[in-house]
């Protein structure tokens, strides 16, 4: 399975290699880390598999496609791994004194986001929706199902309704998330 | 244009925005109201972490998944490890105790000599005929030359417990002859203890023969 291979299994959001890919550079990474950078044990498999979810959605979000890749999908991750694993130590106020590996490229985190404690409280918040709106939103985010497709599969009266009901759910999580998030000025 | 429109439109604007699927002119107009719009780029930001938040829910039950299946592997592999390893372990040893086995039977084949009785005539000139005890002895010397080791050594215990009356086979003999069948069958340490019985009784015909054993053991 070629880099391009495992990028387009992860855009067509096929599970099981998905899956497949996940644990192909599981070991490895672990022991790379484990190797390379003072950490707790009890962190880095959390490490990897945030990095991991980077990835995807760096696919996902077509930042990585098989036209920009410009170094191997296991590069990339692993560099990823390493620079959540130096925010690990910061933040529990260790100070990194270990160099990188030349053969890594450590990407840089090119958006700002909402920051951590927020991405928690939306994580959160998405996990604990109500139906239907999480599976509208998994429908339309996770299975990028059409809105007459959701309309159909959910059994409303037409692909309008169905496009209301989402707007409905996603204003909801937002006024919800408005309340609980924390926003740095 | 009612509110919710507008905000739906808005929503699917960013959607597109997000998923890349916007022309290049929308695009290059969406990225300049983004720089003069804190607002927008807070709704970017926090539609992009919503859909994020779906994607990594599904995700993570995937990777919940596949971590079960690799420990699961993990689990047979230690299971075939531990099979493996008790399988070499239970042939090594069976490897050592046959040729343990070996060892102790080719020593008692080499001093085993088949027990000949001439039988000497009584005062009044008749022949004494042999016992059942004697005819029990004979039947377990012949079972331990046909390789019948443990019904020997049951054969010949029986004896050495007892206090038949013999005429054919002495006390000596029976010692000697259960200590070969002992150490045919393995069982060095009876063998032995009973070669120092023999050892003890300096007249019998086995006494030299169980000094020169005992040094063999």
């Amino acid at each position: 399975m070629t880099d391009v291979d495992k990028i387009l299994a992860i855009k067509k959001k096929n599970e099981f290699l998905v899956g497949k890919i996940y644990g192909l550079y599981r070991n490895e990474f672990l022991f790379f880390l484990k190797k390379r950078i003072s950490i707790n044990p009890d962190d880095i498999l959390e490490i990897y598999q945030d990095a991991f979810m980077v990835l995807c959605n760096k696919v996902y979000e077509n930042k990585i496609n098989a036209d920009n890749l410009t170094s191997s999908l296991k590069s990339y991750l692993f560099g990823v791994g390493i620079r959540i694993a130096y925010n690990v130590n910061r933040k529990n106020g260790k100070i990194p004194t270990e160099d990188i590996p030349e053969t890594i490229d450590v990407p840089h985190d090119d958006e700002p986001g909402l920051g951590e404690e927020n991405e928690k409280i939306i994580q959160k918040a998405v996990h604990e929706m109500g139906e239907p709106c999480h599976t509208i939103l998994v429908k339309q985010y996770w299975e990028e199902k059409k809105v007459e497709e959701i309309a159909s599969e959910m059994n409303y009266k037409n692909p309008d309704t169905a496009k209301t009901q989402k707007y409905k759910c996603i204003q909801k999580l937002k006024n919800e998330l408005r309340g609980k998030m924390v926003y740095q000025s | 244009m009612t509110e919710m429109e507008d905000n739906t439109n808005l929503e699917q604007e960013i959607d597109r925005y997000l998923e890349g699927t916007m022309t290049a002119e929308e695009n290059e107009s969406f990225n300049e109201r983004l720089k003069f719009d804190p607002e927008l780029v807070r709704e970017v930001e926090l539609q992009r972490s919503i859909i994020r938040a779906v994607r990594n829910e599904r995700l993570g039950r995937i990777i919940e998944n596949e971590e079960r299946q690799l420990h699961k592997q993990g689990r047979i592999r230690k299971l075939v490890i531990s099979i493996g390893s008790f399988a070499v372990a239970a042939s090594l040893f069976g490897v050592f105790y046959l040729t343990y086995l070996n060892n102790c039977e080719n020593l008692a084949d080499r001093y085993y000599v088949a027990y000949t009785y001439v039988p000497l005539p009584s005062r009044g000139g008749e022949i004494v005929s042999i016992t059942k005890a004697d005819s029990m002895f004979f039947n377990a010397l012949a079972e331990l030359e046909r390789g019948n080791k443990k019904h020997a050594i049951k054969l010949l215990e029986n004896l050495h417990h007892s206090s038949y009356e013999m005429v054919a086979a002495t006390d000596p003999a029976i010692k000697w002859y259960l200590s070969l069948a002992y150490l045919k069958n393995g069982q060095k340490k009876n063998a032995r203890i009973l070669l120092q019985e023999i050892v003890k009784k300096p007249n019998s015909e086995f006494t030299q023969k169980a000094k020169n054993l005992l040094k063999e053991l």
